[in-house]
């Protein structure tokens, strides 16, 4: 292989590193967004819990996980939606509580485990 | 851009400016989107006529900036509504009480300022949570509790302006306002004031002695209608080190007066120093026997000659006092064996249950028990949850759930008649208004968060139905103008029925503590900029359109 070459693999493979990495980060504020503001009710269920988990295995009667952590198919724009416009007793979330920094990490997050 | 009623445009566009000025620009909110998430989302207006709505929103980081922002308000005649949280849902959440006002979102203001660990107390921020602080303890292994509300999202400085409640120890904050202690408070002219011994600049003591020199002006800044409460001292607690519930049992129905009237004693002398629940064995919402069910209907009159004979056949009580005592087990095995020894001279037949003693800090199998039956739950013990919210979520039982509600929520003497009364009262009138009770409105019995008075409480489902929703607002209005006609008063009221209750509750002497509200009003807010209709009181350029009893003359 030409040394251009390897380089520009090098480079890529950098770049790609770093994507990841930042994936990664995003990933972890996200979690710890998701702790501050969501697990209270969408956790797993405990009997302390304000039961959004309840609410969702009610709704999806176990064709959808009812843990949010668990979804597959959740897009930022549909998490977006609901957390700014609130759902039945869920109140919407102001830019002073989940800004939009906030937001795009909660997104990385719960779209984790997402196929590519 | 929705422009404050009032206000021109370019004033207000100028306002903005000097906000974004104050603040920076990422912290003035002025688009659809932005604003729209200060709705309140359990608004009985929600999408109609009437709803209150925001015009923009503010969000400082520091006294200072509080102040300079009421500068700018006076100087553009701007309506500006603080909230610290935006978490009071039922009572109007983040939505001002006169429509098109600004909002002063008080969230970033979020740092806990001085933790007393040897005398127990705190001075935070409006911004600070239940969560939060409880958090902060943990995390820095610091041998101190809070008498916390549930939901434990809302901020402690609004939870106590608001007059809020919580669920434990009568001393610490189950009354959050009558534990305060100091407040710092920006004036609506953006003067800055310290109350308590906090009005001495060197004064060490601020959050310790709450009513330093002069008259005694706290109560005047509840409700933030003369100025923004930017820090707030609290008596806390130390560590709750142990709990114990008990159920004192009594076989009939006019045992209930003799089962409060005890209750007062050993409430009122300190040796009962929980939060009492009262139900009833028998007429319990959740009574599952299918024949005590059948003697249980939505509304009108009980056989209770037939409830009686059903107590009887299963060798069970009519009603029950929970009292729960919140300290070390071997002091509380003491209360509660005097409590025990009142109640069997008082009451004849009586008897009694233990269900739970727990010591502090709990074993993980007994955090994992809690909230289920036969257990307390979490709140009870101080420790932050959401679990409220589960009542009203989706779940098999509830298969459509509403968006939110409205409290009634109106003050009851703490006596049995008073109690029976009501029950008669609100059964009549909701069959008046055709309001579902659920099992039978003669199964509930008054929370008694307040060390002397009951609140009768009671949720009007809120959805996306107009016409309903419309409904739910007329059945407010008219419950409460029956309570008054009772002589019960709200405890507190959402933010978009403060003027009628207040007309309805607040009349004595042709509505004098109005008038002297608006006294004060004028004297400190002059350009009625603060909260402009909170609690009925208006600024005087509003007060003939806004305020019945000007319009009454």
């Amino acid at each position: 292989m030409a040394p251009t070459r390897i380089v520009l693999c090098l480079l890529g493979l950098g770049v790609a590193g770093i994507a990841a990495a930042q994936d990664d980060e995003a990933i972890a504020a996200g979690e710890q967004v998701y702790n501050t503001w969501c697990v209270h009710c969408h956790d797993d269920d405990r009997p302390w819990s304000g039961g959004g988990t309840m609410a969702l295995q009610a709704k999806y009667q176990g064709e959808l996980p009812a843990d949010l952590r668990e979804r597959t198919d959740l897009s930022p724009e549909l998490v977006t939606t609901y957390l700014r416009e609130g759902l039945y007793r869920m109140p919407p979330f102001r830019l002073t509580e989940i800004s939009e920094d906030d937001m795009r990490a909660l997104n990385a997050y719960l779209t984790r485990n997402n196929p590519e | 851009m929705a422009i404050p009623p009032g206000v021109s445009e370019s004033d207000f566009n100028q306002a903005l400016q000097e906000f974004e000025n104050i603040v920076g620009p990422e912290w003035v909110f002025t688009s659809p989107e932005a604003v729209a998430l200060y709705r309140d989302t359990y608004s009985p207006f929600y999408d109609d006529e009437g709803e209150r709505l925001t015009s923009a929103a503010v969000a400082p980081d520091t006294t200072e900036q509080v102040q300079a922002i009421m500068r700018v308000c006076n100087r553009y005649r701007i309506p500006i509504y603080p909230i610290s949280t935006g978490k009071n849902l039922g009572y109007g959440s983040a939505a001002p009480a006169y429509s098109g006002s600004m909002v002063l979102d008080l969230k970033r203001m979020d740092r806990i300022l001085e933790v007393d660990t040897r005398n127990h107390t705190v001075l935070v921020e409006p911004g600070v949570t239940f969560f939060q602080i409880i958090q902060h303890f943990r995390d820095n292994n610091l041998e101190l509790d809070l008498d916390i509300p549930d939901p434990a999202w809302g901020s402690l400085i609004g939870h106590a302006l608001d007059r809020g409640v919580a669920h434990t120890y009568t001393d610490f904050g189950r009354d959050r306002f009558s534990t305060g202690c100091g407040m710092e408070v920006v004036l609506a002219n953006g003067d800055l004031v310290r109350t308590g011994t906090g009005a001495l600049e060197s004064s060490t003591m601020w959050q310790h002695y709450r009513y330093g020199v002069g008259p005694y002006v706290d109560g005047i800044f509840s409700q933030s209608n003369f100025g923004v409460v930017t820090k707030m001292g609290f008596w806390i607690r130390p560590r709750h080190r142990g709990f114990r519930t008990c159920y004192v049992h009594v076989p009939n129905y006019e045992d209930l007066e003799a089962l409060i009237d005890v209750e007062c004693e050993l409430s009122n002398s300190g040796i009962n120093n929980g939060m009492t629940f009262f139900g009833s064995d028998v007429m319990s919402p959740f009574a599952q026997d299918p024949e005590i069910r059948a003697q249980l209907p939505a509304s009108g009159p009980l056989d209770l000659a037939a409830i009686d004979r059903l107590r009887r056949e299963r060798d069970t009580g009519f009603w029950w006092a929970k009292l729960d005592f919140n300290a070390p087990l071997k002091v509380s095995a003491a209360q509660w064996e005097h409590c025990r020894d009142v109640y069997s001279a008082a009451i004849p037949g009586c008897w009694f249950e233990e269900e739970v003693a727990l010591e502090f800090p709990l074993s993980e199998e007994e955090k994992s028990r809690l909230n289920t039956p036969g257990n307390p739950e979490m709140v009870h013990l101080g420790m932050p949850s959401l679990s409220r919210f589960r009542g009203g979520n989706r779940n098999p039982r509830n298969p459509d759930p509403d968006w939110g509600h409205l409290w009634f929520a109106p003050l009851i003497p703490k006596r049995a008649q008073d109690i029976f009364r009501a029950q008669e009262v609100f059964d009549r009138a909701y069959r008046e208004r055709g309001i579902d009770a659920g099992v039978t409105y003669f199964a509930r019995i008054p929370m008694f968060w307040h060390a002397r008075v009951g609140v009768f409480l009671a949720s009007l489902s809120v959805g996306r139905d107009r016409e309903a929703n419309r409904k739910a607002r007329e059945d407010f209005l008219y419950l409460v103008q029956v309570a008054a006609d009772e002589g019960w008063q709200e405890y507190r009221t959402p933010s978009f029925f403060q003027t009628e209750v207040m007309d309805m509750t607040a009349g004595f002497n042709d509505h004098a503590l109005m008038r002297f509200f608006e006294t004060l009003k004028d004297s400190v807010d002059p350009n009625g900029i603060l909260s402009a209709g909170r609690y009925g009181i208006w600024p005087a350029h509003l007060r003939e359109e806004k305020a019945p009893w000007h319009r009454r003359g």
